[in-house]
């Protein structure tokens, strides 16, 4: 019955149907092929899965995320990682990968943080003679921080799904993503100063006052966000109700740059794009409630435990596993169909469930830069106007790069453990 | 479709509005929750028009003319076939549970519930328009 289910699935996937109806459309043959549970069954999962308050954050950061895109807040925060680091060499790579760390404290998703900041700033750098492919390369792993720097969509879904601490989760993610930004401006430095890339203004503790005024309101909102939620001030649908307010009250009010006429597209947008992500969830619940009344989760975990029970073999395994399934299946899918596969193994490693999402979120984050389905790639792409196979290319660096700081939040517990042992 | 947009943008103001009045009401989290079901299953049905639901598409894109037809016409049919499930069971379920009452609010159950009849309804009419396009040979994307 679950072969029937897995294939079936996979075939489906193959011939290109909406992920939401391939798992929908198997899981349904298999409820009525193989058991007696009458279809009824299958409506009441499907609202159940969605009528949850944690969940309510994806359109809401979503929705955060668009306004102040649109309210003039991602290019106040582009100027003043400009005035920060633009007199590094290489300065624009730099300035990308801050501005999507700015920008990923208030987006929760990393495609959205890809076209925000790479609207702006890869035009820039190829103005300023970057090679095109380097541009896009750097702003596509720089955007893909934005599920690891707090908030998070993916990380909202996993916190779901298991059932731990959104806001711990949020915090777990703050050390590690400053390290990945940190990491990714040294490779981009060191393959600036091969190809001979100037700074892009010079240094003037002036410039960054006056840019951080300019800046004040925008780089409000993160410290809201993660201030409230660490401070157990809200929670994380709170805090993306919050910035959402924020966001529009900047937009409109401070900058005033987001314009009445715009907000039914932007509602509408925000609304479609998180119901995708939503959908996908509910068919999901049905495919997860057969997998768990076959016990699947259970058997696979003991195949892996049987194989080896050494935690670091386990845990590399784990991770490459998720390398793979980030590559060819979109984030939320894998999140869905791996995150109840792995849970029961987590206590025999010795790992905490939080920094366990930190590791899987951080998976498929690389995962988001990898073709064929490597979103962050792909938004790079459209707005370079390279191929994918090219930036493809001239990410590696940067993936190693990425590669090896997974490796450090894998086995160094502090970096995600840490800010979250202070909370309570 | 306009009236969908519209549904979304009332629903998208009423969780914002919630915030802005009240933060601690008791209602105001079974609501949201409901309207979030509600988004859910419209939005869903939206996405379907716009061919906005991600699939994974690298064989897909190597398969040409007659082939990519039946491709087409397989999931379409297999859309169809999903829609008029959970419409119908959809319509079933919240008959069914028109007088449980929900915790807070004491609304009927059948709210919350009806949105996946409507949304599978509603996505039902854009996979038949789909299958239409089909058959002119129209299709884009």
């Amino acid at each position: 019955m679950s072969t029937f289910l897995f294939i079936f699935l996979m075939f489906l996937f193959l011939l290109n149907a909406p992920i939401f109806l391939a798992i929908a459309i198997s899981s349904i043959f298999t409820l009525l092929f193989f058991t007696d549970f009458p279809l009824i069954m299958v409506t009441q999962r499907m609202v159940n899965a969605v009528d949850s308050f944690p969940l309510m954050a994806v359109p809401l950061f979503m929705l955060a995320g668009a306004l102040m895109d649109v309210g003039g807040i991602s290019k106040r925060i582009v100027n003043f990682a400009e005035a920060l680091v633009g007199w590094l060499p290489g300065g624009l790579a730099a300035v990308a990968v801050v501005a999507s760390m700015f920008f990923a404290g208030i987006s929760g998703s990393a495609a959205a943080d890809t076209a925000a900041v790479g609207a702006l700033l890869i035009p820039a750098m190829i103005q300023r003679g970057y090679k095109d492919s380097f541009s896009a390369a750097i702003q596509a792993s720089g955007g893909s921080i934005g599920v690891i720097i707090p908030p998070s969509i993916p990380m909202i879904i996993y916190g779901f799904i298991t059932g731990t601490s959104i806001s711990k989760l949020f915090a777990a993610g703050i050390l590690p993503g400053i390290l990945m930004g940190i990491s990714l401006i040294l490779v981009a430095i060191f393959i600036s100063i091969k190809y001979g890339y100037g700074s892009a203004v010079p240094f003037s503790i002036k410039n960054v006052f006056k840019t951080f005024k300019e800046a004040f309101w925008s780089l409000g909102a993160p410290i809201i966000i993660l201030g409230g939620i660490l401070g157990g001030v809200f929670t994380a649908t709170e805090a993306a109700a919050v910035a959402v307010i924020y966001g529009f009250i900047v937009g409109k009010f401070i900058y005033k740059e987001l314009k009445f006429k715009n907000m039914p597209k932007l509602l509408i947008e925000s609304a479609v794009l998180a119901s995708i992500i939503l959908f996908i969830i509910a068919t999901a619940s049905i495919f997860g409630w057969i997998i768990t009344m076959e016990n699947i989760p259970q058997l696979i975990g003991t195949k892996i435990l049987s194989l080896t029970q050494n935690p670091i073999l386990i845990l590399l395994l784990i991770n490459l596993i998720l390398l793979i399934a980030g590559t060819f299946v979109e984030t939320t899918v894998s999140l869905i169909l791996l995150v109840p596969i792995i849970m029961p193994i987590v206590p025999k490693l010795g790992i905490d469930p939080i920094q366990m999402g930190v590791i899987i979120v951080t998976n498929l984050a690389i995962g988001m830069l990898t073709p064929p389905l490597g979103i962050c790639l792909i938004v790079s792409c459209g707005i370079s106007r390279n191929s994918i196979i090219e930036v493809s290319r001239a990410i590696l660096p940067f993936l190693f790069a990425l590669i090896i700081d997974l490796l450090i939040i894998s086995y160094w517990s502090p970096i995600t453990m840490f800010i979250p042992s202070l909370m309570k | 479709m306009v009236l969908m947009a519209a549904i979304s943008v009332i629903i998208f103001g009423q969780v914002v509005c919630r915030y802005v009045f009240n933060h601690s009401l008791y209602w105001s989290e079974e609501v949201g929750r409901y309207i979030l079901v509600w988004i859910t299953f419209l939005g869903a049905s939206v996405g379907v028009k716009r061919y906005a639901h991600i699939g994974i598409d690298f064989l897909y894109n190597k398969a040409r003319g007659f082939f990519k037809k039946i491709i087409d016409f397989a999931i379409v049919i297999l859309g169809i076939f999903f829609a008029g499930i959970i419409c119908y069971f959809g319509y079933r379920f919240s008959y069914f549970v028109r007088f449980q009452k929900s915790a807070a609010l004491l609304m009927p159950m059948t709210i919350p519930y009806a949105s996946i009849c409507v949304g599978g309804f509603l996505m039902l009419i854009h996979f038949f328009s789909d299958l239409i396009k089909i058959f002119r040979k129209k299709r884009t994307k």
